[in-house]
């Protein structure tokens, strides 16, 4: 079992009501898994999840890093900096 | 100088910062919030960051531009928070001992800011509506009320 607390930010923590969500997996997930899962959680905003990424450590994974407990991991949508 | 700040940024501290006697040419970067984009009129901005990875990028972005081009200064400052028309929300400034590499490296690193950098922009349209700007496809989606 490994607990995920995932960072949110913008679209993201506004649909959430918070800057953070939990997710449970039974074994250690590679980033696709996660995304997945957050699929699932928020169909309606497939769309924003398709184009986003996964910051592991404060680096952008790709879709086949294994997440660790422990690792500090933030859902990225698309930036709109500048 | 990389820094995110909430407070009006002065870009004329921000070009000083890397003017230098040995420059012959600093180039200076104002990315500000614009009011009209095409019919729909923006109230003012509001600007969000993953901070501890927007000023590492924001680092990396300034250790790869040196890398690319013989900078002597290299300044990156952006705003969070709700920022007003005409306000600037980010000021890059680059020096160089001619003018070729600043102006590409300051081209070079707006352009990369907005695509690697985590902030996000919240449009507050004067009619009361607003949205998160999470561009899809920058080339194909439609401008968003700052710089360009």
């Amino acid at each position: 079992m490994i607990e995920v607390e995932l960072d949110l930010f913008a679209v993201f923590k506004e649909e959430h009501g918070s800057n953070q969500l939990q997710l449970s997996f039974d074994a250690p997930p590679e980033v696709a898994t996660l995304i997945t899962r957050l699929q699932g959680h928020w169909p309606n905003l497939s769309d924003i999840l398709c184009k986003s990424r996964i910051a592991v450590n404060n680096q952008f994974c790709d879709d086949k890093y294994l997440i660790q407990q422990g690792d500090k991991v933030a859902l990225i949508p698309p930036v709109s900096g500048g | 100088m990389i820094e995110i700040v909430s407070q009006p940024i002065d870009a004329t501290l921000v070009l000083e910062s890397v003017q230098s006697p040995i420059a012959g040419a600093s180039v200076l970067f104002v990315g500000s919030t614009r009011e009209w984009t095409e019919d729909k009129q923006t109230a003012s901005l509001d600007y969000e960051c993953y901070e501890e990875m927007a000023i590492l990028k924001l680092q990396e972005l300034e250790t790869e531009a040196r890398g690319r081009w013989p900078l002597i200064g290299c300044s990156l400052v952006h705003r969070v928070g709700p920022v007003e028309i005409g306000e600037a929300s980010v000021v890059i400034a680059v020096s160089s001992a001619h003018r070729k590499p600043a102006f590409e490296a300051g081209q070079w690193l707006i352009d990369t800011l907005k695509t690697e950098v985590p902030i996000w922009k919240k449009e507050k349209w004067r009619n009361g509506d607003s949205e998160w700007v999470h561009p899809a496809n920058p080339q194909a989606s439609p401008p968003s009320s700052s710089e360009d």
